[in-house]
């Protein structure tokens, strides 16, 4: 009996759904090792599938209460660990992303993302004052989103530090916020722009640079992502077939594991592979969105609105980056690209959005 | 959930939807709409194309024995596109290579893409270039022509530049030759390294056709050494020797001195790549008596008992003495051409007069080019008789005031031995594809008949008598076999002087054997020997090894009929056997058949042979000397490469 009202209304659809991204995410990753690399991602991947399914379950079964009751205690660890991080890198002198516990590397940042959805859901869950918010009430979550990008700049990450920004801002929005508010906020922020660029590395200035104008220098900084557009696009409609994609077995496509494993699938498996991938994301959104009519609290609707928009843009973002849209970042395609840290919080993110479902009945 | 609140949810509902269809409409846009020139992009960035040089197809002896054959030779192209510096790399590939920094530079630099930067390089030279592993830098196994018998039939076969070749029948059958050229895709990652897979050929190279000539490795081995030595001996300018199986036409031997050795072509002038078997005109001079008398037998002018006055050596034509060496008297037909009289010959020839005399030598096949494939062959000069005096038809009648080709003069001797047919003379035998396919075939082929069986018959009685006891050509007879011959002493015609000249003389010999049953039909020229200058002597014996060597090889029977030296045993069977190749194993100094074998199994079936082996190279046996088949000497050379795929 139990048992069965803790699996019984198990969200299979959307585990299935995720399940079968991520076998295919596996399977293009085996290819865009090709014959050269042997570093074995494909099978590390598949060791971090199960990690991220009990993440799933851990983020399904855990008690609502006591998730809402410890969002502010796991934002507080993200935020201490990511400051270390930081000091050792500046220590070190190295970039410092990834902490390592045994032979695994994880990305601290990448379960960060979810902990500031929780964190910001935690806040406007208990916050008295009536929406639409003024500047005051949303100076404190603010301060928490800053709180978490600071550290990572310096990491420095450029690419999920925007994305921290990008993804507290449906959170604020589905709250409602002041007309001026919002004007002031978005008008500072056109202002610190160019400060905050000139304060980039040179890197990854170029790489802004490079990507207002790719084709100027082939073999440069643009590089990347006209290699990518070539990837893609003489893929064509039917791919070029598995393991026979040119470009990628070639390497002529950078990171093609992780940030650019969307070349390699439109590569060997064409128009086709990319609309079914996309189509299945597509589907899982809407799915997660349907889910804002079960939850019943304001805190259960947030966690909802910011995972899911958190993956439909991750998606976006990653896509646009890879054919020339936006600057490359280095922001994982969620469920295919390789790595650990963003599968297991992708796959916990997800667990907790089908824990909603448990409680209904 | 409040009103605001469903209207959020609705606003999300559109809001992703439409974030997600940005990425597919891209992908579309790329994948469907742009795809075609996106891929050619592609295409040219992990694809380069290499036109890869068919392997010449081989040129093999009538017996299947090679004569020129194509092996695996490695040459080195860059891909511009991919190599890095071009200064390091010049410098690098020049001492690798060993060619000019400068000339690698500049193919380096001079446009992008594919170059070849240098051609047919030593499997040394590739190696050094591969392990320098520099981007951009490949090899392509190409191949290279070899000659394995050295200079034998060099002046037939020619010789192959890098792409074509350039002489001989190399030249003139280059299309057959040649082969299918292979277009090879070869796959470059993003780093420049290039790859070459199994399946890259988009265009797979077919090999050349196989020529199977009607020359016999052999014949053509002695052939050489006779006309070289021979040659040599009498200091001459040049000669040519063709040997020629009377009854069909096929020739087994055609040799030109000098030689050269078409694998070193380059260190030859290009006058030594002349085959003066086709190439030179000269005047045949007594030779030609042939034609007049048999002209004249074939017009029923006269018998060949009917006797001519030969006077006292000299004979008046118009303002013009003709003159013979040494007085003959009286002398009978037979008489006029075993002694080689040119008042006599004058005297037919006047009867016979210029139109029949021209309408002769045409028939007999001069003035016109015999085609036989090899390049550069002479015409000869053949004037109108229209145009012709007295004295030029006195003087055509043996042979002057008109020029031939050793090949010319030698078909138009074999018609005699033919039975009074002229035959087309043909030097290859079969062209066939690498598929199997044959696509030419040679057959005897008769042209025209000239004269009558009983006058070819006649007239090769007399020139039996020419190796005969007191004929000009004794020098040419050969033990147990008749010999029909014919001397030719021609002196020269000066450009310079305009006048014949004192010195300088061609001397030839033609003739076949046996006389009454042809089996071989043959012609030697030695042009301006220094001081013996009678066909007689100087060519004759030439011929006599070559005809006597081929008649044992060919195992003709000796002439039943012989009553010029009826006191004389026949010849050694046993030296018959051991020339021939596949005679009895257990004979003791025959070289063996050492081709194709490992040098331990060489040496192995030589240790019993009492003789010091020279070994040069590694890999398998390709030529050995002597020939198989020939007795060994003191010494056996032997040729080894490297075993090919």
């Amino acid at each position: 009996m139990k048992k069965r009202m803790y699996l019984g209304q198990m969200d299979w659809v959307m585990l299935g759904t995720m399940l079968f991204l991520s076998l295919v995410g596996i399977m293009v990753i085996r290819s865009a090792e090709g014959n050269g690399l042997s570093g074995q991602y494909y099978l590390r991947q598949t060791y971090w599938l199960a990690v991220a399914l009990v993440a799933f379950f851990i983020g399904y079964l855990v008690d609502r209460r006591h998730l809402r009751r410890s969002a502010y205690v796991l934002y507080g660890i993200i935020l201490l660990v990511l400051i270390l991080l930081a000091v050792a890198g500046k220590i070190t002198g190295g970039v410092q992303r990834w902490i390592y516990i045994g032979g695994l590397t994880f990305q601290p940042s990448e379960i960060g993302k979810l902990t500031l959805v929780l964190c910001l859901a935690r806040y406007f869950h208990k916050l008295k004052a009536k929406p639409p918010y003024s500047l005051g009430d949303i100076t404190i979550p603010v301060l928490l989103v800053v709180a978490y990008i600071i550290p990572i700049v310096l990491q420095p990450d450029l690419g999920t530090a925007m994305f921290m920004i990008l993804l507290a801002i449906p959170i604020f929005l589905f709250m409602g916020i002041r007309r001026w508010t919002l004007l002031f906020t978005m008008g500072s922020a056109a202002i610190g722009a160019p400060f905050l660029f000139f304060s980039l590395k040179q890197y990854q200035q170029d790489r802004i640079l490079s990507f207002l104008s790719p084709e100027r220098d082939p073999l440069g900084a643009g590089y990347h992502v006209v290699q990518s557009k070539i990837a893609i696009g003489s893929g064509g409609i039917m791919g070029k077939g598995y393991f026979q994609g040119t470009q990628s077995q070639l390497r002529f496509i950078p990171e093609q594991h992780t940030d650019f494993i969307v070349s390699v699938l439109g590569e060997e498996f064409g128009f086709v592979g990319v609309a079914v991938v996309l189509g299945l994301m597509f589907f899982l959104t809407l799915w997660m969105l349907s889910y804002l009519g079960v939850t019943r609290t304001r805190f259960g609707m947030l966690t909802v609105v910011g995972i899911t928009c958190a993956f439909a843009m991750q998606v976006t973002i990653n896509v646009a980056m890879t054919i020339g849209f936006l600057p490359v970042v280095g922001l994982p395609f969620p469920l295919l690209s390789y790595g650990g840290s963003s599968l297991v919080a992708t796959y916990l993110g997800f667990g907790i959005i089908a824990g909603y479902r448990r409680r209904r009945t | 959930m409040n009103n605001r609140t469903q209207g959020r949810v609705r606003f999300l509902g559109v809001l992703i939807p439409l974030l997600l269809l940005f990425p597919a409409g891209k992908a579309f846009y790329l994948q469907v709409l742009n795809r075609d020139q996106l891929h050619e992009r592609a295409v040219r960035q992990n694809q380069m194309t290499v036109n890869v040089q068919p392997r010449r197809g081989p040129i093999v002896d009538r017996n299947g024995q090679s004569l020129a054959i194509s092996v695996p030779a490695p040459s080195v192209y860059a891909d511009r596109e991919q190599v890095r510096e071009i200064g390091r790399t010049a410098l690098l590939l020049s001492k690798a290579l060993n060619v000019s920094r400068k000339v690698l530079k500049d193919r380096l630099s001079k446009g992008g893409g594919f170059v070849w930067l240098q051609r047919k390089v030593t499997p040394d030279e590739a190696r050094r270039v591969q392990e320098l592993d520099l981007p951009g830098v490949g090899i392509q196994e190409e191949s290279r022509r070899y000659y394995p018998n050295m200079e034998l039939a060099g002046s037939v076969l020619g010789f192959v530049g890098v792409d074509r070749g350039l002489e001989g029948l190399e030249w003139s059958l280059e299309d057959q030759l040649k082969g299918g050229g292979g277009v090879r895709v070869l796959k470059r990652d993003a780093i420049g390294k290039v790859y070459s897979p199994i399946d890259s050929w988009s265009h797979a190279p077919t090999v050349g056709a196989t020529v199977k000539l009607t020359l016999d490795r052999n014949i053509q081995h002695f052939t050489e050494q006779s006309l070289y030595s021979g040659s040599r001996a009498a200091g001459a300018k040049g000669g040519a020797a063709i040997v020629m199986e009377s009854s069909t036409g096929r020739i087994l031997a055609m040799a030109s001195y000098p030689g050269f050795n078409p694998n070193e072509f380059q260190r030859y002038d290009s006058e030594r790549y002349r085959n003066r078997a086709v190439t030179q005109t000269y005047e045949p001079g007594s030779t030609y008596k042939i034609v007049t008398v048999a002209a004249a037998l074939e017009e029923n002018l006269f018998d060949e008992m009917d006797i001519f006055f030969c006077g006292n050596g000299t004979f008046r034509v118009a303002d013009v003495v003709i003159n013979d060496h040494v007085p003959h008297g009286w002398l009978t037909m037979k008489g006029i051409i075993q002694k080689s009289s040119n008042i006599g010959a004058s005297k037919i020839g006047l009867e016979l007069g210029r139109e029949r005399m021209e309408q002769y030598s045409r028939n007999f096949g001069f003035g016109k080019k015999v085609k036989m494939l090899l390049p550069g062959e002479g015409r000869g000069i053949l004037r109108d008789a229209s145009s012709w005096t007295q004295v030029d038809t006195a003087n055509a009648s043996f042979g002057q005031g008109l020029s031939v080709t050793p090949l010319q003069m030698l078909n138009a001797v074999n018609s005699l031995a033919a039975g009074g047919v002229v035959m087309k003379p043909f030097l290859v035998d079969s062209i066939t594809t690498s598929s199997g396919k044959i696509v030419l075939r040679n057959r005897p082929q008769e042209l025209r008949r000239v004269v009558s069986q009983e006058t070819a018959r006649k007239v090769a009685r007399m020139m039996e008598s020419v190796t005969s006891p007191g004929g000009s050509g004794i020098l040419a007879a050969i033990p147990g076999y008749s010999v029909a011959g014919k001397t030719g002493t021609a002196q020269k015609f000066s450009l310079e002087d305009n006048m014949y000249s004192k010195e300088a003389f061609v001397a030839s010999f033609v003739g076949f054997a046996p006389a009454e049953l042809p089996a071989v039909t043959a012609i030697v020229m030695v042009d301006e020997p220094e001081d013996k200058t009678y066909g007689g002597v100087v060519a004759a014996p030439i011929w006599r090894e070559i005809v006597e060597k081929t008649l044992k090889y060919l195992e003709v029977e000796p002439s039943l009929r012989d009553d010029s030296f009826p006191e004389e045993p026949l010849p050694g069977g046993l030296k018959i056997a051991r020339s021939r190749p596949d005679s009895d194993p257990a004979s003791e100094f025959v070289m063996p058949d050492l081709m194709g074998l490992t040098l331990r199994e060489a040496l192995k079936s030589l240790s019993d042979l009492d003789c010091d082996v020279d070994v040069s190279g590694t890999g398998i046996v390709f030529s050995q000397s002597p020939a198989p088949g020939d007795d060994v000497g003191l010494k056996v050379l032997l040729g080894l490469m490297p075993r090919t795929g």
